[in-house]
């Protein structure tokens, strides 16, 4: 099964607009067996796999980013022109591109196609969503397609797996050979085009005639630097334009109204509307969706739900896995004889990562509902609703999904800001992004909630609360930079597709759970396991003479009496502060830190809960007075740390990476850390001058 | 008794301790070499 020694593996390439299909074209295509790596020299995600057609030859199949045309507005975008022109080091342009058109929007997405047949490269087209189509409807031919476009049109329904073996049996080895440009231009135009293909031609550039195509309809191609294009192709180009503009002929114009007629030509012969459209399912639920009022309400509402269902349906799973850990615990400590090593596997290793595991259940919960909100369609339309609101704070409503993404963890989110094509409205973005509280800080909140307030609906509601005041903040601090950050830039068009409702694809749901599942054990595993090790050693030595306390007398105690009088404003002791500050390496090990210090503390085994042990041990913490060591109003300072401060060094390298500057990622750290900082010891002071 | 046989325990713990310093010293010298992110928050791939 190959393609022959001596044929090398074609590159076939999936292009399309963003929320089309092609990610489920990719699974269906490929048996969701996928490698993600990057692209040279940008941060942008490759992702590949290996396909056979039904005749066994072996081809790459690459997803490329999402983009609306070959004029790209986002980083995203420019890697897949720059892929498909050849124009990106270390990648090969693909010797095949599968066009993924929406065919109930036929008008919409087949301008991409006509760019990617002027490529020359040799391209299919698949139809996908053609049961939506019908049902709105519309009868299409994809054979009259296929003629009035010259290139082989597949009609499939990527969701259910229709057309799939059509679309194989048409990626036929040899590769169907590259279709003729679909339109021609008058007199002036065509002699432009040749003239310029001929200059870039003697000028070694591959692929001429694409890329002369590219630059007269496109003028920031030609305009400005391009990275893999040399000044004398641009000269020649801005040349061949200012003499067509002085006849009267505007390049990017003529070529578009081109593309446009010959796009109405080969939908008027290949698509017949059956009837009035009527309302589709979708068109009824957006009336609520969509509504100013019940838009809103309705997006709340499915919030609230989120929060809810987290503290409401892990709790089984979670007492599960917290009897796993208190079985592995007892059975470890029961092997060994009391002494530094059984303490350091009982009290630090699975006390400590035991305590952040215990949170897998809420963290897979949390995903796997997002991501039934993403499948089914409903986040685009919470996207638009939210455009409206990002716009008033200088942000844009594609900065909806980052933020959003942050809500699992800020460095995917950070990533996908790339699609936003301002650059300050990415800056900005980036900047309050961690202000959305990731899954790191659910630990924390979840160990600390409870202390405030009993009830199920209460904790919920607190949680809503604090998700809330994030992001409400991050929108605050957005509008006000916004004023001082990329002043006169004028706020790009938003343009977005809202995709039908429909039932998610549970396969993708549960692999993407599974993946986060395995990478935080993962992370817990490494990182957290290291840095408990560390913690239990900084708590256990030196070791405390009988009667004196442990942690007092540790190193970890001499550096949280170090660090006390920094945190005292905020009503912290040194345990806290120790465990705040062990947290910027990751912010669940301060769960671990709790869990580790108080069980060193520990003498007899206590049969509570992890959770309830750490909890109780908090609760009935004293000071040398007697009186309670972590108040409600001490808990609330450190939970309003939590909530604003920047505690992931990762997160800031990834900031440092996406900005390419160290002053904005160093600038964020301090900043955010300022801040939380200050809102702590507000509501601490503040709740103390008040009578808390 | 010998004097590791009577510590055997803290020797074992504390080479332990020794070990994840040692990793965390090279995996930090390593990050700075080739920085990125390193995957390491629990985010997955995409």
């Amino acid at each position: 099964m190959s393609t022959g020694d001596e044929h090398p593996i074609p590159k076939v390439a999936l292009v399309g607009h963003p929320n089309v299909g092609k990610t489920t074209l990719f699974n269906q295509l490929t048996g969701e067996r996928r490698k993600v790596g990057n692209y040279a020299g940008v941060t942008v995600e490759k992702i590949s796999a290996t396909i056979y057609t039904p005749h066994g030859h072996q081809m790459e199949l690459v997803d490329l980013p999402g983009t609306y045309s070959l004029t790209p507005s986002s980083p995203d975008e420019r890697v897949t022109r720059d892929v498909l022109l050849g124009d990106l080091d270390g990648e090969e342009s693909p010797q095949l591109v599968i066009s993924v058109v929406d065919a109930s929007s036929l008008e919409r997405h087949l301008p991409l196609t006509l760019q990617l047949i002027e490529l020359g490269l040799p391209v299919i087209v698949a139809l996908n969503q053609v049961d939506r189509a019908e049902a709105k409807g519309l009868r299409l031919n994809p054979q009259v397609l296929t003629d009035e476009l010259g290139v082989p049109v597949v009609a499939c329904q990527a969701t259910s797996g229709k057309g799939i073996v059509q679309l194989k049996q048409a990626l036929r080895f040899p590769l169907p050979p590259a279709s003729e440009r679909r339109w021609k231009g008058n007199a002036a135009v065509e002699h432009a085009i040749a003239d310029l293909t001929k200059q870039l031609e003697s000028q070694g550039l591959e692929r001429p005639e694409a890329h002369a195509l590219q630059l007269l309809g496109e003028s920031d191609y030609r305009t400005q630097a391009q990275p893999h294009l040399s000044r004398v192709a641009q000269a020649a180009a801005l040349d061949v334009a200012a003499d067509l503009i002085k006849q009267n002929h505007n390049p990017e114009e003529e070529i578009s109204a081109l593309r446009s007629q010959t796009i109405r030509r080969a939908i008027s012969a290949a698509a017949h509307e059956m009837g009035d459209e009527g309302e589709t399912f979708s068109d009824k639920i957006d009336r609520v969706a969509l509504h100013p009022i019940g838009g809103w309400t309705l997006f709340a509402a499915i919030m609230f739900a989120i929060f809810w269902s987290i503290f409401r349906f892990a709790e089984v799973p979670m007492g599960w896995v917290e009897a796993g850990v208190g079985f592995i615990k007892d059975k470890v400590g029961g092997m060994l004889p009391e002494g530094d090593l059984n303490s350091l596997l009982t009290d630090g290793i699975i006390e400590g990562v035991g305590a952040v595991v215990i949170f897998l259940p809420q963290i897979l919960l949390l995903f796997f509902l997002i991501g039934l909100l993403e499948g089914s369609g409903y986040m685009a339309r919470a996207t638009f609703l939210m455009d409206r609101v990002m716009a008033r704070v200088g942000l844009s409503g594609k900065s909806f999904l980052p933020l959003l993404s942050g809500y699992a963890c800020a460095i995917p989110g950070v990533m996908a800001t790339r699609s936003i094509s301002s650059n300050k409205q990415r800056l900005l973005t980036i900047l309050v992004l961690p202000w959305q509280s990731c899954t790191a800080r659910l630990p924390v909140y979840a160990i600390l909630i409870p202390l405030l307030i009993p009830s199920i609906l209460g904790q919920t509601t607190m949680m809503f609360f604090i998700y809330f005041l994030g992001t409400g903040t991050a929108l605050l601090v957005a509008w006000l930079l916004s004023k001082r950050i990329g002043i006169g830039e004028a706020a790009p068009h938003f343009l977005l597709e809202l995709p039908p409702y429909r039932l998610p694809d549970f396969g993708y749901v549960f692999r993407h759970v599974i993946d986060r599942g395995l990478a935080f054990l993962k992370k817990a595993g490494s990182l957290i396991l290291g840095i408990v090790i560390i913690l239990w050693a900084l708590g256990t030595y030196p070791k405390a003479p009988e009667g004196e306390s442990q942690f007092d007398h540790s190193a970890m105690g001499c550096i949280g009496n170090f660090l006390e009088p920094v945190v005292k404003p905020l009503g912290w002791d040194a345990r806290l502060g120790t465990a705040t500050l062990a947290s910027f390496a990751a912010r669940e090990v301060f769960v671990s830190q709790v869990a580790v210090s108080f069980a060193i503390e520990e003498d007899e085994d206590d049969e509570e809960a992890f959770r309830d042990q750490i909890r109780s041990a908090i609760k009935t913490s004293e000071k040398p007075d007697g009186s309670p060591a972590y108040p409600p109003l001490v808990v609330l300072s450190v939970l309003i740390f939590y909530i604003y401060a920047l505690q992931c060094l990762p997160t800031t390298a990834v900031v440092q990476r996406e900005t390419k500057s160290w002053k904005w990622a160093l600038a964020q750290l301090a900043g955010m850390s300022i801040f939380a900082y200050l809102a702590a010891f507000i509501v601490y002071q503040g709740g103390t001058f008040l009578g808390f | 008794m010998t004097w590791i046989s009577q510590h055997w325990q803290t020797l074992t713990a504390l080479t332990i301790v020794t070990a994840t310093l040692v990793v965390f010293l090279i995996r930090a010298i390593r990050h700075r070499k080739t920085p990125g992110c390193g995957h390491n928050c629990g985010c997955a791939k995409k």
